[in-house]
């Protein structure tokens, strides 16, 4: 029986599990489970996660989060018999890198179309237009709005430094030091293979008895040009870039978002017309 | 331009991405549905562009039901 990591997270999680299955070295020698934390039910505790779901497992690697202990997090803990190896992992998001996030009651009702929040967006998709209309308008709205940054980076930080304090290492450091030289995120919630690389070796760096931490180089070179969580990508603001120093940034890059390749301009205007992409 | 108070609560459901029914005056992090750590950031930003102040980080910290946000907002002036 190949001996598995069980993941309990959230979709980076599941990065992170596809990562370990997609690393030659790894085939034959461990398997990767996830859990996620974001969608899991209690019914699947009993139905799903079960002890046969764990028979394999030799060690978890657990995302943190703030907070009181939810009922999930508590249910895969009472699996887990005393002393049982986990490595704890933080959760990595940046909201400071889209500082409009915020309020579009679409979003609830359908919540799978444009999932990240604008909401100088959502006040523009009320009003008419055309395309050149609607987008000088959202320009100078959000040049308007534009929040201090440095400002919203503080807040992301000690958000940050709070799920660290819960894991057994910190990435909100490596973060800071590298978000303005290097895409690190796709959206406020995925991050970029760069980020999931340094997230992986380092839960391989303390994952013991396996003698998985000599896989790391392979897995930093394998993953070069590995994409990460890129099926949907949200366009950075280019006065956010401007005002951030963010060096890697691209005026006239094109954002996947699903099948489709978009431009900031085209991506902002498919936002607030709420635009269907799948046909 | 600044909603009016009574707008508190579509506007934390939108903010949560939830429809508006599933927030009430009882509504609170550990009660409602999507209400996490990073939505709570997104919702006092969206507070501060809304009603147009300035939080503190202590305020931002506390004000984790829909209870609290009315007091804070009262603090501002607001409600």
């Amino acid at each position: 029986m190949t001996p598995a990591i069980l993941i309990y997270g959230n979709c980076q999680g599941e990065e992170l599990m596809l990562t370990g299955r997609y690393l030659p070295s790894f085939q034959g020698r461990v398997a990767f489970k996830w859990i996620p934390s974001h969608k899991v039910s209690a019914a699947d505790w009993d139905t799903l996660y079960g002890p046969d779901f764990m028979r394999d497992v030799v060690t978890v690697w657990e995302q943190v989060e703030a907070g009181p202990v939810s009922p999930h997090r508590a249910a895969l803990h009472r699996l887990l018999p005393a002393g049982f190896p986990v490595v704890k992992f933080p959760p990595l998001s940046a909201l400071f890198l889209w500082p409009f996030s915020g309020a579009d009651p679409r979003i609830a009702a359908d919540p799978d179309r444009y999932p990240w929040p604008d909401s100088v967006g959502a006040v523009l998709s009320t009003e008419a237009g055309d395309d050149d209309t609607l987008f000088d308008r959202y320009m100078t709205m959000t040049a308007e709005r534009m929040p201090d940054l440095e400002r919203r980076l503080r807040m992301d930080a000690a958000r940050w430094r709070a799920t660290d304090a819960l894991a057994d290492f910190a990435m909100g450091p490596w973060v800071e030091q590298n978000f303005r030289t290097t895409k690190l995120f796709h959206t406020s919630g995925h991050i970029t293979a760069a980020a999931t690389v340094v997230l992986f070796k380092n839960l391989l760096r303390l994952t013991h008895g396996l003698n998985l931490a000599a896989l790391a180089q392979e897995a930093h070179a394998l993953l070069r040009h590995h994409r990460g969580q890129d099926f949907e990508c949200v366009p950075i603001h280019p006065l956010v870039a401007r005002n951030l120093g963010l060096t890697w940034y691209d005026l006239d890059a094109r954002y996947r978002w699903h099948g489709h390749e978009w431009t900031f301009r085209q991506y902002i205007l498919h936002y607030i017309r709420w635009a269907p992409y799948l046909d | 331009m600044p909603v009016s108070v009574p707008d508190l609560l579509p506007l934390i459901a939108g903010t949560l991405g939830i429809p508006p029914a599933e927030v009430t005056e009882a509504s609170d992090m550990t009660n409602t549905r999507k209400w996490d750590s990073l939505r709570q950031v997104m919702l006092m930003t969206e507070l501060e562009t809304s009603y147009g102040i300035e939080l503190t980080d202590e305020e931002m910290t506390e004000a984790t039901s829909v209870a609290k946000i009315r007091a804070v907002l009262k603090g501002h002036g607001i409600g």
